[in-house]
């Protein structure tokens, strides 16, 4: 069964002016997604991809088309989302691992509290990720915060988890290494990822399959399936293959037509 | 504290050393700093000057304790709702803005000119101050925290209570602050009336009225430590129980 089925999915919002008129963001989008996938979107700067991250995150209202996730609609779906500013979104008032656990605090989930803290514990020992868990948000480093937004995420199972240019606001450095331990995660874990993403060389590097967007308004220019294999790591920079892909996917996306 | 922290302290005795030496100000009005000093410790270790500061405390204590039990409920309600906010939104900045020991007198006819007409004022005085600050806090709750909390199943009260409320209290904590130091003002002031015959508003008061003037000066002072205690005090508490505001 497929994961997740887009189908001709429109959206427009009223213009500024206030005379009825209407601006179109995202247009005719149609995509499949099996399960555990990791596609990324990459498209320029103001194209609608945080309006697509909201309708499927059943936040935003879309006018046209169908979305089925787990053939629920977004709005019944589980789903998670990493903002871009992952940093706001986190409790400041909570230590990290109580950020992380926080959907566990809740009332409908209180139950399973204890076994996610060592599901929690776990995955981190696995992946030898390291954490100052006892921290509060304000005191730890902007790509730690990030991956506590991550991994509060992953923690309570949602169908999907969707991206909105999370590593934008990090250095190289720290981006490298979220994106090492995120494709960890994600194999690990067999999450469906959507990952939105306007650095090119981070799209391709961590997706199974690139969605290649228009300017405003979205639409799809093409699919691209990417077959390096996983695990995957940052060497994969320096090969003639990915500087190829690279240099498709950005001519794909500068032409005109599509 | 720094060591620069003395320096204003200092130099404001050395000044009142010299307008008191260079008897620029009418001795009768301005003692020196010793004499003041000397009747303030007289004082200290007199029973009378703890139940009047005992006296002003609790009267602050009470008003301002009523005032947050009324403003933090009322700002919560006007803060997440909108329309509760519209539709009160001109009252409570009609009734913040007026001058609340102008009431006073009104609030006598009410309570008597006993203890609950001056807790009354503080209470007028200090409620809208917390309302005011709590509206504000609960309006600019963080956005992508609610959100969060959505998608990750929280109900709305759930919402409500763990981000949106917890989001409020630094704001919160500074019209705590805030109306502290106006219960203490305002408590202070109505001691002046009749009708009053204990507490650091009536001391300063009786003190003038009979010419003790080393006396009136440290009860001023006292007036002004008070203020500047329960402040820090409010301080130390919102970096223990706050302390990611502001950061």
């Amino acid at each position: 069964m497929q994961k997740i089925i887009i189908q001709n999915l429109s959206k427009s919002f009223p213009k500024k002016e206030n005379n009825g008129s209407r601006l179109k963001v995202i247009d005719d989008i149609s995509l499949v997604v099996e399960p555990g996938e990791f596609i990324t979107f990459f498209g320029p700067n103001g194209c609608g991809k945080s309006t697509l991250v909201n309708i499927l995150a059943g936040i935003t209202d879309f006018d046209f088309g169908e979305i089925k996730i787990d053939s629920k609609n977004p709005k019944e779906a589980k789903t998670g989302v990493v903002f871009q500013n992952f940093s706001d979104s986190l409790m400041p008032w909570l230590t990290c691992e109580q950020n992380i656990l926080f959907a566990f605090s809740l009332k409908n989930r209180k139950n399973e509290y204890s076994q996610a803290k060592s599901r929690l514990y776990e995955l981190l020992e696995q992946l030898e990720i390291k954490l100052p868990l006892d921290n509060y948000p304000y005191q730890i480093s902007g790509g730690q915060k990030n991956l506590v937004a991550i991994l509060r995420t992953l923690i309570y199972k949602p169908d999907v988890i969707l991206f909105d240019e999370p590593f934008s606001a990090l250095d190289y450095e720290n981006r490298i290494r979220l994106q090492n331990s995120l494709l960890k995660l994600w194999q690990k874990e067999k999450t469906t990822i959507l990952f939105i993403s306007h650095d090119i060389e981070e799209a391709i590097f961590l997706a199974n399959r690139l969605v290649i967007l228009s300017q405003l308004p979205a639409k799809i220019k093409k699919v691209i399936d990417i077959e390096f294999d996983f695990p995957r790591n940052h060497n994969l920079y320096e090969t003639e293959k990915f500087f190829a892909l690279k240099k498709k996917c950005l001519e794909i996306f500068k032409s005109n037509k599509g | 504290m720094k060591k620069e922290s003395f320096i204003g302290p200092v130099l404001f005795i050395v000044l009142w050393y010299l307008l008191y030496y260079l008897n620029i100000i009418n001795k009768l009005f301005l003692p020196s700093p010793h004499e003041v000093f000397y009747s303030l410790g007289k004082s200290l270790i007199t029973k009378l000057f703890w139940l009047d500061l005992g006296e002003t405390l609790w009267r602050t204590f009470i008003g301002f304790c009523i005032s947050l039990l009324i403003g933090i409920p009322i700002g919560l309600l006007m803060g997440y709702y909108k329309k509760v906010n519209s539709a009160f939104e001109l009252l409570v900045d009609f009734f913040r803005s007026l001058p609340a020991l102008a009431i006073f007198p009104l609030l006598m006819f009410f309570f008597g000119i006993g203890n609950t007409s001056k807790i009354a004022t503080a209470v007028f005085s200090c409620t809208f101050i917390i309302v005011i600050n709590t509206i504000y806090g609960v309006i600019h709750s963080t956005k992508s925290r609610q959100i969060s909390g959505f998608l990750m199943g929280a109900s709305k009260w759930e919402i409500f209570r763990k981000i949106i409320f917890m989001d409020a209290l630094p704001h919160i904590f500074v019209g705590i602050r805030t109306s502290v130091s106006m219960a203490l003002i305002v408590i202070v002031v109505t001691e002046m009336f009749i009708g009053t015959d204990n507490g650091i508003g009536y001391r300063i008061f009786e003190t003038q009225q009979t010419y003790k003037v080393n006396e009136l000066y440290a009860y001023i002072l006292v007036a002004g430590l008070l203020g500047y205690l329960l402040n820090q005090g409010v301080i130390k508490l919102e970096k223990k129980f706050i302390h990611w505001s502001g950061k």
